[in-house]
């Protein structure tokens, strides 16, 4: 008792002062140097193309193993040289410990999910688009379909029998008990294709202004062509072929050698390309790809400063 | 304890004035000091009568009624008691001496001090005096040995601190087992920027009864600095501390000879290696003594090594008048680095701690440090390089016109496939590291009941700011692609300031035989770390040209892709309470409770309770008074604490930038993560038994402790479903637990001589217990280690090798061997023999095992100390073993192209039956059956002991006069000697990892102390 007569008002409030330090929102401060996806400005539409071209950038940016694993094992060129992994890939003889192996399952599905978030990115958009803005989103939408399905179709040829994701939500792999075979694969992939072709852009992919080079109609019909082949669905093959022709916007590059040469990039022969530059620079920045496994090796080439490659591959 | 003091005191003043005394009653004047000045509030009682007084401000007294035959009985908290017969003398000057084993001397346990015999926890404290007797930047490497259950990891490399770990390894990820340092009630994650003599006490708080008080940062233990203060009403005293010292490397590995090469090359089974030896001997010549040897036989490690020098000078003053007390203190230190190149580390501090009564119920502290220190960091990759470089090649070759900036010899003009040669990396590179900090603090504190209830408001800052500048020139070996072509500067600046605001309110009584003290307090923190760096290529460089020319404008581009900044901000928020009641100093009761709020995680509050109990039964009256037992207790005490040392998770997806070409033209797009990380604070649950007790006099104390600390919500990594990659989440559980026993003997035998013999032991059991559904958690590359549940943290996993094969029979008859032939490997006499643990008769992966963790399952200590007159001499040991190291050097053979090795290996190698059953051949080392996965071969014990520090003190007699110092003179060894079977520089890696460890040298220094 005789404590409280020691009290002075001004102390009381002193005390009071000091134990409330106010317990502001400090606490939920982001963590700094990120781009949170989740506070992004949707009412911006003109910002959805980003979620596009990342796609495009996670389908495109390959290592140099896998366009060798997907070829050799498509039977579209045979392995050589020291890889070991790849020749036996090429018998048919599947060696978990070679890392092409690897690496193309585990970056074809985090591409294939980088698709997936990209979509929904585009529909977090949509929510807030005019009607304008709705139906380009549903474009970006198909021509993320196409690219998605352009993995997947080239990892079942691997391994046949595959997941097929349908969200970026990895949790619905948990309780998997069965994985799709590679007909119900294919049969995905073209029913993927049907329902993009109505939404993507009537022309040649170097048609395009916006994208140069990008999906476009006739990328998906090439797709549910190839995928029908492999379900041995003939006239499919035929049908979605032949919608390409019929369009007349496609022809022969004039000079083969240049094709796959810089003169070559974004023909009139092309549906699709991965597409890689320096920007004319020659030097510094720039999106890239490892040629070098593709080349020859033990020669010299005359050109100053080039060198051969590493010989993986061979034509059969 | 105040308060009882004034208590005492006053009932002593009431009580003296009613005694009678005889006629032969004199009156006693004098002075009570300490080894600082005079001792105010000192207690001196005529022994047998409660009748005394206290010292006054300026540690005078004055007794009346002293018998003229009676003892006048001194006594002060922390010192020990000294009883001085009076004979008739009207003057008596007593100096008192702490007394480091009192049990009323007062520990610091966080926003307070407790009495030790009330203490519940586990606390150890080091003293000014422990720690300055190691010669190190560092002071907790002075700890090494002292504290059971604190393992020091020593570092070799000059200013980087030793990793520090208590009571175990309680978090999966790497660094975040780090305990949290408060320095004077700053929080720091480590304390090599301060100078070890600035430091009072060092005291360690290991359970979580002591460490609860710190919450969310405590589940690691904390280390709580208190740096020198001076006192009210002492004279000025200047000490001058000074020591110069030289490093010198022990151990060194030694290396395979020329001789020893040229045989281990000629039996490698490589062509090309044995022809290299041929070249070497075209190059430089045959060697006289032996024609199959080259005239070169170069000791790499032996280059590469040099003495360093190691200073050290303290300057320092304390003192205090009637309304402050003051300590300033300078200091300079040096170490070079026993790696030849330049790897210094310099350090500037400057400290001031003040601290005044502005009215007898207010008081103000202020201080302020300063420290400035710059440390160029050496290229560690050099230790690497001299291990493999061939002994027959020098290390310049005057024909290599060529080669740039010195005539550099290169192993490929001998046709091996690298350049080995480390001095062009050595010579060519320098990385500065130039940290400056400051901490300045203030604090008010208010009484509102006089010596009952008193407030507190702190703040601390510790503003930090690091510049790196990491420079490599070019050099060029004179032919083929080996060079360095450009010259690079990497400039990084980052800044760190810290605010902290503590604000507590401490109740203390104590009525009847009740005894209490109540604090309760808010905390509030803000980090904010922000780091700019940028990359030049091509500045001025050459000979003459210097630092002069080490800027990014002067470089003639700047790589894009080396430029890049980072930030962070964090805040936390605290309220925290506790209680310590005592009755009748019998029976202790002691709990705090925290609440932390932090905006590192998701979730965003904790709260940690802890409470410990204790009971002192040699106070209970049926305790024998005149046993050998003095003092006897025993305590207990749970409690969970937090640990926030986890890297903080976003919560959220999240998106990066990329490019795409369209076009040849570049496309900006982002790229969104499908995944996020959500984190809480791991918690631990600790539990602490001990007793304390002191025997024979008090010259024997003993303290066990038994612990156990589960983390729970431990974060491990998850391998996402689907696709690659880990994210991390609090699902683990993990374990330690263990013993500590620490035993101090001290006895004065006589008034010039007395010793102490003292040492600590202590066991560690670590222990995962889930990893939330996952078989194994898999880390390390070529050098496996994993966890699996019922393990330890990352232990080496890897093949157990049963031997070597001596003859062809033996391989004939192995169905392993031959499976492994028909595989297309190849098996000789002379390969490793593996176990074929799942007996499939394969050697696979498979196979692998458990090959032991570099975590140490005891450590210990052992001191021994005397004075003799004017002659002081201590003497400290310690050692560690059950842990292992990996000898990644040996095993990197396997990916480094026609190597040398370790003259170990040379002089034991398998070269033919009956040669070996252990090593094996120079052939086999390099086959891939024998090296394809890591083997128990390459994973060696790490138990040590080591002589740690031997210091002899030589005291000058005190001159009589008015200028009288006090000179000590000393010489100290450190680490003269280390006792070890591991094939490398030295047993302490910090993560068992032995790749470029830096070698810790020993250090011998002469020293002066001199206080006036």
């Amino acid at each position: 008792m005789k404590y409280f007569k020691m009290y002075q008002k001004p102390q009381i409030l002193l005390v009071l002062i000091f134990f409330l330090v106010s317990c502001s929102d400090v606490l939920d401060q982001p963590e700094l140097n990120n781009n949170f996806a989740g506070g992004t400005d949707f009412s911006q539409t003109d910002d959805m193309i980003f979620s596009l071209v990342g796609i495009y950038q996670a389908v495109t940016s390959r290592g140099w193993e896998q366009p060798l694993v997907v070829a050799t094992r498509g039977d579209d060129v045979n392995a050589a040289g020291d890889q070991q992994g790849l020749i036996n890939l090429d018998r048919y003889v599947y060696d978990n410990s070679f890392f092409g192996s690897r690496t193309l399952w585990e970056t074809y599905y985090e591409d294939i999910i980088a698709a997936h978030t990209g979509m929904e990115q585009i529909g977090r958009y949509q929510e807030f688009a005019d009607e304008e803005g709705i139906a380009l989103g549903n474009q970006y939408i198909a021509e993320a379909k196409v690219l998605r399905a352009i993995l997947l179709f080239q990892l079942s040829r691997v391994y046949g029998a595959v997941f097929i994701p349908e969200s970026s939500d990895l949790d619905q792999f948990a309780d998997v008990t069965s994985v799709p075979t590679k007909d119900e694969v294919m049969q995905h992939i073209s029913d993927q294709m049907d329902e993009a072709i109505p939404l993507l852009p009537d022309m040649r992919p170097n048609e395009r202004t916006d994208l140069p080079g990008g999906v476009t109609r006739y990328t998906a019909l090439m797709v549910k062509a190839v995928a029908n082949q492999e379900l041995k669905n003939y006239q499919a093959v035929a049908d979605a072929a032949g919608a390409i022709i019929a369009s007349g916007k496609f022809s022969l590059f004039n000079n083969f050698y240049e094709l796959f040469k810089t003169p070559g990039k974004l023909s009139n022969e092309s549906l699709f390309e991965f597409q890689y530059s320096d920007f004319g620079q020659g030097e510094g920045d720039r999106v890239d790809h490892l040629y070098a496994p593709y080349g020859p090796n033990s020669w010299d080439p005359a050109v100053d400063g080039a060198s051969s490659g590493w010989g993986f591959l061979n034509l059969p | 304890m105040k308060i009882r003091g004034v208590l005492l005191a006053i009932s002593f003043l009431v009580s003296s004035a009613t005694f009678v005394y005889g006629q032969d009653n004199i009156t006693v004047t004098g002075t009570v000091s300490d080894a600082m000045g005079p001792l105010p509030g000192a207690s001196v009682v005529i022994k047998g009568t409660t009748s005394g007084t206290q010292t006054d401000f300026d540690g005078n007294f004055t007794l009346d009624g002293v018998p003229t035959d009676g003892t006048l009985v001194i006594s002060y908290i922390g010192y020990a008691s000294q009883e001085i017969p009076v004979d008739g003398q009207t003057t008596i000057n007593v100096s008192l001496q702490e007394d480091t084993q009192a049990l009323d001397e007062v520990v610091v346990v966080g926003y307070g001090t407790q009495r030790k015999a009330d203490l519940t926890g586990s606390i150890a404290t080091v003293k000014s005096e422990e720690i300055t007797k190691t010669p190190t930047g560092s002071a907790m490497q002075a700890l090494q040995g002292k504290v059971a259950g604190l393992q020091v990891v020593s570092s070799g490399a000059p200013g980087t601190g030793p990793t520090i770990r208590i009571r175990g390894l309680g978090s999966y990820v790497g660094g975040a087992s780090n305990p949290l340092y408060v320095v004077d009630g700053a929080f720091y994650d480590d304390i090599d920027f301060l100078n070890p003599q600035d430091i009072e006490t060092i005291s360690v708080l290991k359970d979580a009864s002591a460490a609860a008080i710190y919450g969310v940062r405590a589940a690691n233990g904390v280390v709580l600095i208190e740096t020198k203060s001076g006192r009210k009403n002492q004279k000025p005293q200047i000490s001058i501390n000074s020591y110069q010292g030289v490093q010198i490397a022990h151990n060194v590995v030694k290396l395979s000879n020329s001789a020893q090469f040229a045989t281990l090359a000629r039996e490698s089974g490589s062509e090309a290696e044995a022809q290299s030896i041929e070249n070497a001997i075209q190059r430089y010549g045959r060697s006289r003594i032996n024609p199959n040897v080259p005239d070169v036989n170069t000791d790499w490690y032996d280059l590469i090594l040099r003495h360093a020098l190691q200073q050290n000078h303290s300057f320092g003053v304390t003192g205090g008048a009637e309304n402050l007390s003051y300590s300033v203190g300078l200091n300079y230190f040096e170490q070079e680095g026993i790696l030849k190149m330049k790897n210094d580390y310099e350090r500037f501090n400057i400290r001031s701690k003040l601290n005044f009564d502005i009215s007898d119920r207010l008081n103000l502290g202020v201080s302020a440090l300063f420290s400035n220190a710059t440390r160029f960091r050496p290229e560690t990759t050099a230790f690497a390089l001299a291990y493999f470089a061939v002994p027959v090649m020098p290390v310049l070759d005057p024909s290599k016109t060529e080669a740039y900036p010195r005539p550099y010899a290169n192993a490929q003009d001998l046709a091996y496939r690298g350049t080995q040669n480390p001095f062009p990396v050595m010579e060519n590179t320098e990385n500065r590291n130039k940290t400056r900090n400051t901490l300045t603090t203030l604090d008010l504190s208010y009484q509102l009941i006089p010596d009952k209830l008193t407030l507190k408001t702190a703040y601390y800052h510790n503003f930090e700011t690091l510049e790196v500048r990491e420079v490599r020139l070019p050099f060029f070996f004179g032919n083929g692609n080996a060079f360095r072509e450009n010259a690079t500067l990497i400039k990084r600046n980052q800044t760190l300031s810290e605010q902290t605001w503590d604000n507590t309110l401490t109740f203390t009584d104590s009525f009847d035989k009740h005894n209490l003290t109540v604090l309760a307090g808010t905390a509030y923190r803000d980090r904010s770390f922000e780091q700019l760096e940028a990359t030049g290529l091509n500045f001025p460089n050459g000979p003459g040209i210097g630092e002069e020319s080490y800027f990014l404008d002067l470089s003639k581009t700047i790589d894009v892709e080396g430029v890049g900044d980072d930030g962070a901000r964090q805040y936390f928020l605290s309220y925290f309470g506790r209680v310590a009641y005592n009755f009748d100093d019998k029976y202790l009761l002691y709990g705090t409770y925290r609440a932390d709020g932090t905006s590192k995680y998701q979730e965003k509050w904790g709260y940690f309770p802890t409470i410990g109990v204790g009971w002192v039964i040699s106070e209970e009256s049926f305790f024998p008074d005149e046993g050998f037992v003095n003092f006897l207790k025993f305590r207990g005490s749970w409690g969970e604490l937090g640990n926030s040392n986890v890297a903080s998770s976003t919560g959220s997806i999240t998106s990066v930038e990329v490019d795409a070409a369209f076009g040849d033209t570049r496309f900006p797009g982002l790229v969104t993560s499908s995944d996020f990380e959500a984190l809480k604070w791991e918690v631990t649950a600790e539990t602490n038994v001990g007793i304390t007790t002191r025997l024979f006099d008090n010259q024997l104390s003993l303290e066990a402790d038994y612990f156990t600390r589960e983390t729970r919500d431990a974060v491990i990594p998850v391998s996402r479903l689907l696709v690659p990659g880990e994210t991390r989440q609090n699902v683990g559980l993990l374990k330690n637990s263990g013993f500590e026993v620490v035993l101090n003997w001290n006895k004065q035998v006589s008034e010039d001589f007395n010793y102490s013999i003292g040492g600590n032991f202590s066991t560690l059991k670590n222990e995962v217990l889930d990893l939330a559904g996952q078989e194994n958690l898999t880390s390390g590359g070529d050098l496996a280690q994993r966890t699996v549940i019922g393990g330890t943290i990352n232990p080496f996993f890897g093949l157990e090798v049963d031997g070597v094969y001596q003859t062809p029979e033996e391989i004939q008859a192995d169905p392993a061997a031959q499976a492994a032939i028909a595989d297309g490997l190849v098996v000789e006499p002379g390969d490793f023999k593996f176990v074929d643990h799942n007996g499939d008769m394969i050697i696979d992966a498979q196979d692998r095992v458990d090959l032991g963790s570099y975590i140490p399952t005891y450590t210990f200590g052992f001191n021994l100390g005397f004075n003799y007159k004017a002659w002081d001499f201590s003497l400290n040991a310690i050692g560690q073993g059950g842990n292992v190291i990996a000898n990644q050097k040996r095993f990197a053979i396997r990916q480094t192209p026609d190597p040398n090795i370790d003259r170990d290996f040379a002089i034991n190698r398998w070269h033919g039956p009956g040669t070996s059953n252990e090593y094996p051949s120079a052939r086999g080392i390099r086959n891939p059956w024998s090296n394809q996965f890591l083997n128990s071969f390459f994973v060696e014990k790490g138990d040590f002991v080591r002589l740690q520090n031997v210091t002899l003190g030589y005291t000058l007699p005190q001159l009589s006069g008015k200028f009288s110092p006090e000179v000590r003179f000393y010489i100290t060894a450190e680490r003269p000697l280390t006792l070890f079977e591991y094939n490398g520089f030295s047993p302490e890696v910090p993560d068992g990892r032995d790749d470029q460890t830096y070698p810790i040298p020993g250090v011998y220094t002469v020293g002066i102390n001199v206080t006036l």
